[in-house]
């Protein structure tokens, strides 16, 4: 039997002074595997101190109370720890933006400094591209945007000899 | 020179094939949030009332993203191909089915090339990275808060939320009375559709004490009746064997697992989908970066 204490009443009639009964279990399977304050007793057979015979059916209430219930108050919902899968999201993607904005920078700080170094050669390249490209119709030349940054004197020599022909 | 072209247009291509891919990641992505915030296993009430909805928080912010990232996608294909006029204007003679003069097309776009141009489609990128930066903060945000928010499922929350809240008929005020309704129907027709009983099983209602206790006595409702096992015209089997406590007549095991599996893959799904795409996104943003820089002007 769980150790649990019993207190057993007898509710709809008078509880007499010298009761004390012992209830017997119907059978040891019911008592398992139940929850704690589920039992199935035998047809009880009950003894009063009272002589008045008793006629007719009654219902006998029986009480099971067991003096252990925790508040849900007390129930602590903290997580405990991070798992490990948050933590490497967290910490990779906390830190890419930041990555971006640096290679963004050197974009920019890569732009200008070419800018800067390349200035009359860049100009004088167009300049040819410019000329030179209206002449050379028919060719399957394809058209980018002077993306190269080649010797500018390799691409008069290529263009002067279209020219030429 | 001709190895030259041939980079660049490699290059190009590159860049163009991711950010189709991050196109079609962005409607993935959005189609995948749909489907988390429109609630298909109704467990949204659980997590309303313990304020812990975060994870539909990101989900939202993963579906616009989606749609965000589709559309730069456009964007920055469009900012490529407008430095690649021969590889714009196949697509468009292919898209409208025109045969055109090879000859024609290169007198008409090709004399009319500028060095203004390149500047204009410097802007146009500048603007495309722009957008993407503030796209790419929010699903970052969108991540993390997914990936996070998902450590706080317990066990232990759903239970203290169930005892307190499931069939709490006092409530303080309007919001509570809102919550309280909520858990109390999704705990009902979990139980019944599920076929479970509390978190951890029937003892839930032992152990603790519960609203629910205060409004029901011990000898009647050991557990609510939706824990018993029901007949076809949704009655107990048999009550007297459910309130005994009869194996077979009542359910045993809790549902914890039923609860955490959709939460958990709604939130591995949109935490970890949306690294993936932050991780492509990166590496094609500096791929772009790069070139932008190489345009002269």
């Amino acid at each position: 039997m769980p150790p649990l204490w019993v207190l057993l009443a007898l509710g709809c009639l008078r509880l007499g002074s010298g009761v004390n009964l012992q209830p017997q279990l119907a059978s040891v399977t019911f008592a398992t595997s139940n929850t704690l304050t589920t039992v199935a007793l035998e047809k009880p057979l009950c003894m009063f101190d009272s002589p008045a015979a008793l006629h007719g059916t009654y219902e006998v209430y029986l009480y099971v109370l067991v003096n252990s219930v925790a508040p849900y108050s007390a129930i602590d919902t903290w997580p405990g720890r991070r798992s490990g899968g948050m933590i490497v999201i967290a910490s990779i993607l906390g830190s890419l933006p930041f990555f971006l904005l640096i290679g963004f920078a050197g974009a920019i700080v890569l732009s200008l400094v070419d800018v800067g170094s390349a200035d009359g050669e860049t100009a004088h390249d167009s300049q040819i591209t410019q000329e030179a490209i209206p002449k050379s119709l028919g060719t399957s030349e394809p058209s980018y945007t002077s993306v190269n940054r080649g010797p500018p004197l390799d691409r008069a020599k290529v263009y002067a000899s279209k020219l030429q022909d | 020179m001709a190895k030259d072209d041939s980079t660049v247009r490699c290059f190009q291509g590159l860049l163009i094939f991711e950010n189709v891919i991050i196109g079609m990641c962005g409607i993935a992505l959005t189609a995948e949030c749909i489907f988390f915030v429109s609630n298909q296993h109704s467990l949204y009430p659980l997590l309303e009332a313990t304020d812990n909805d975060d994870i539909y928080g990101a989900a939202w912010i993963g579906m616009f993203v989606g749609i965000c990232f589709f559309c730069l996608s456009v964007l920055g294909i469009a900012g490529i191909m407008k430095s690649n006029r021969k590889l714009l204007l196949v697509i468009f003679a292919s898209l409208t089915g025109v045969c055109m003069d090879p000859t024609d097309t290169a007198r008409s776009y090709t004399g009319q090339r500028r060095d203004s141009e390149n500047l204009i489609i410097r802007l146009f990128l500048l603007r495309y990275f722009l957008l993407m930066f503030i796209v790419y903060g929010f699903e970052v945000a969108s991540c993390i808060t997914a990936a996070t928010q998902r450590d706080f499922f317990t066990p232990n929350l759903f239970l203290k939320q169930m005892l307190e809240r499931y069939q709490n008929n006092t409530p303080p005020n309007n919001d509570d009375q809102w919550k309280n309704n909520g858990v109390t129907k999704t705990w009902d027709r979990l139980m019944l559709q599920d076929n479970c009983c509390g978190v951890n099983g029937p003892s839930d209602w032992q152990k603790y004490t519960s609203a629910f206790r205060t409004e029901n006595n011990d000898a009647d409702y050991p557990w609510p009746r939706q824990c018993c096992v029901m007949n076809n015209l949704k009655e107990p089997l048999n009550l007297e064997a459910c309130k005994l406590g009869v194996p077979g007549y009542y359910h045993n095991q809790g549902c914890y697992e039923l609860i955490s599996g959709p939460m958990n893959r709604h939130a591995w799904g949109v935490a970890w989908f949306g690294f993936a795409i932050l991780c492509w996104t990166f590496w094609v943003l500096l791929g772009t970066m790069f070139y932008w820089s190489r345009i002269e002007y």
